[in-house]
């Protein structure tokens, strides 16, 4: 049955400015003020750290590297921290910062609850399980993996979100339908049970093992290297643009179920692909970060509080604010408590809260 | 990236670390031929300072702090929490540290930048300890020192080997604690620093069967039954001294125990001071000194 009354064109990646039905709750041109703000907090990022890099040797070096010969260039060790310390760090943070809120506000949509985030589903505590699991069993990997040693827990911690998720969404799809709440519950038995896993795990682990897994439980962009950034982009990229391009969908899932399937969406096949976007997604990214938690709950929710629930834009919206979001909170983290390291997490919530509240005490629409 | 590694080798050799070796010279150009150091771990701080290169170091890890040599330096963070861009604002040309140091690529991207990265082995052994002593002289050019602090180290060892050919009746119990933060004491096993001070001071640990540091349990303490509880300066004081430790769950059921604290770094790794730490011990389980002729 095909619903004729619905064009099944893809949409466009720009937006047409359309008359919003609630002209109070619209802004016709978000895109500008988000882009904008991601543009200033990736030029910031990379200004800003320990190690001093002065703009007149930054243009001098740019202009060498075009042919012209200024005088003035950068010193090895700061082009260095330039290219291979702080840029891949803003790359990786602007990656998953997009994933991350993307992937909070599909499944948002999917579930019809702006409390959820992408750690309900069992993603993070598998994802944290996996990574545990490789630490403590270090010494019997190492001799055998030689080079690829260092992929060891990331690669493990994502074999760990894609796992648990799917063993969520197995366990929760009971006769065929896939029932949200049943896939809800049965997330938070597999993170209770991925959670329980750790901490069996920890006993056993010694000391050295156990700072490596709180360093990593904390979340933070300082592994960041060319190398984590080309390992991850691929599966953070294709999770990204399968996000992406539901946004249609979601809108129609947001009428219900039963609705959504009547205007021609195949609902069943709807949430198996989201889920398993965002088990790539999340996954790939808790396992080049450790888990970052709160970007992809509160920047979807703020956002729709912001601009309504229309997911062509909010999907999009939410891809921008979340690298924002990430990247000054991780420029936060480098800086604000030199030579320590902030946990990242952390300051993604310190950033985010007030806002979220300012926003939530003054809008008088539901959530 | 091509043209920056072409730069880095260019600076590499044009920097006076790939100078040929220099025979033993005038102490000031040796000194001159070490860049600035960072060093990362109590054991190479103390090392470091002890072999004459302190005025090199511009920078030490927070567990470096505790030593009384270092105090005043610049820090670079937790040493397994370092900090690549921190570090770098340094301007050090070598990090020397032990093999705790991380996380793994904050290492590498301090190699990319052009530090040299040296890492030294922290097993907790006394023949570690002379290897790392020898490792940091012959890095940093000062050979006869490296060996006058090895002898130094091999002398105080013996002494308390003397003095501990004395045995007792029965063994003397030592339950070693540290604080890894407010209410969290933890018992050092098999396979640490601090169980090797134990064994070289003569006495036996009191906890057994496990390796690594865990958790003080009320249970665990009263079946160690401890003649001595050896802890860190900071965690005595941060319990409020030997009337705080008699406060503990367990402790406080357990009659007749002395409290001997050393220093702090003693609990990390063996240093060129641990024969010092070792006497303290023993002058703590009542051993009579003997002075070696």
């Amino acid at each position: 049955m095909s619903a004729s009354g619905v064009a099944s064109t893809p949409v466009p990646a720009s937006f047409p400015t359309r008359e919003q039905a609630r002209p109070a709750r619209s802004r016709p041109r978000p895109w500008w003020v988000l882009g904008t703000a991601l543009v200033g907090a990736v030029v910031t990022s990379l200004a800003v750290g320990s190690v001093r890099v002065p703009l007149l040797g930054l243009a001098g070096s740019v202009l060498e590297g075009l042919g012209l010969e200024v005088g003035h260039r950068l010193e090895p060790m700061q082009e260095a921290v330039l290219l291979s310390i702080r840029m891949p760090r803003v790359v990786l943070g602007v990656l998953v910062g997009a994933v991350l809120a993307t992937c909070g506000a599909a499944l948002q949509a999917l579930f019809r609850n702006p409390l959820v985030e992408p750690g309900l589903l069992g993603t993070s505590s598998g994802a944290a399980l996996g990574a545990v699991t490789a630490i403590v069993l270090d010494v019997a990997l190492s001799s055998r993996l030689g080079p690829f040693r260092v992929m060891a827990v990331p690669g493990a911690a994502f074999i760990g979100a894609l796992g648990a998720t799917l063993l969520a969404q197995r366990i929760g799809s009971g006769g065929g339908r896939t029932e949200t709440a049943r896939i809800l519950l049965s997330g938070v038995a597999v993170s209770a049970g991925a959670a329980a896993g750790i901490g069996l795990l920890m006993q056993v682990a010694t000391d050295a093992q156990l700072r490596t897994i709180t360093f990593w439980t904390w979340g933070s962009l300082g592994g960041a290297s060319w190398s984590v950034v080309a390992a991850s982009a691929v599966p953070l990229l294709v999770a990204l643009w399968l996000l992406l391009r539901e946004a249609r969908s979601l809108n129609l899932l947001l009428l219900g179920e039963r609705e959504a399937w009547h205007l021609g969406v195949d609902v069943e096949r709807l949430k198996r692909r989201l889920i398993l976007a965002a088990a790539l997604g999340v996954g790939a990214a808790v396992s080049v970060t450790g888990i970052i938690g709160f970007v992809g709950l509160l920047v979807p929710a703020l956002l729709r509080l912001a601009l309504g629930p229309d997911h062509r834009r909010l999907m999009g919206a939410s891809a921008l604010l979340g690298s924002t979001l990430l990247v000054v909170a991780d420029t936060l983290s480098r800086t604000a408590a030199d030579p320590a390291e902030l946990p990242v997490g952390a300051l993604t919530s310190v950033l985010g809260v007030p806002v979220f509240v300012a926003l939530l005490s003054r809008s008088k629409g539901t959530v | 990236m091509m043209r920056v590694s072409w730069l880095l080798a260019g600076w590499l050799l044009a920097s006076p670390v790939f100078a040929a070796e220099p025979a033993t010279k005038a102490p000031a150009a040796l000194v001159d031929a070490v860049p600035k150091l960072v060093t990362v771990g109590p054991a190479i701080t103390e090392t470091v300072f002890a072999l004459g290169m302190g005025e090199k170091v511009v920078g030490v890890d927070d567990t470096s702090l505790a030593l009384s040599v270092a105090r005043g330096r610049p820090r670079v963070g937790y040493l397994r929490a370092l900090s690549s861009e921190s570090l770098l604002a340094l301007e050090a040309g070598w990090l020397l540290a032990t093999d705790e140091a991380g996380p793994p690529g904050v290492l590498e991207q301090l190699r990319t930048a052009g530090m040299e990265v040296v890492v030294l082995p922290n097993k907790p052994t006394v023949e570690e300890a002379r290897q790392r002593i020898r490792a940091l002289a012959t890095k940093l050019g000062r050979v006869s020192e490296g060996e006058a602090v090895v002898s130094s180290l091999e002398k105080d060892l013996k002494r308390a080997e003397a003095r501990a050919a004395v045995k007792p009746a029965k063994p003397t119990r030592v339950l070693a604690l540290y604080a890894r933060g407010a209410n969290a004491l933890m018992v050092a096993g098999a396979e640490t620093a601090t169980n090797e001070l134990i064994r070289l001071a003569g006495a036996v640990n009191a906890v057994s069967g496990y390796s690594g540091h865990k958790p003080l349990t009320a249970e665990a303490a009263v079946l160690a039954a401890p003649d001595i509880i050896l802890l860190p300066a900071s965690t005595l004081t941060a319990l409020g001294g030997e009337q705080g430790l008699r406060g503990v769950p367990g402790l406080s059921q357990v009659k007749g125990w002395k409290v001997v604290a050393i220093e702090d770094v003693h609990f990390m790794s063996l240093g060129p001071q641990l024969g010092k730490a070792v006497h303290l011990l023993q002058d703590g389980m009542g051993l009579p000194a003997r002075d070696e002729t």
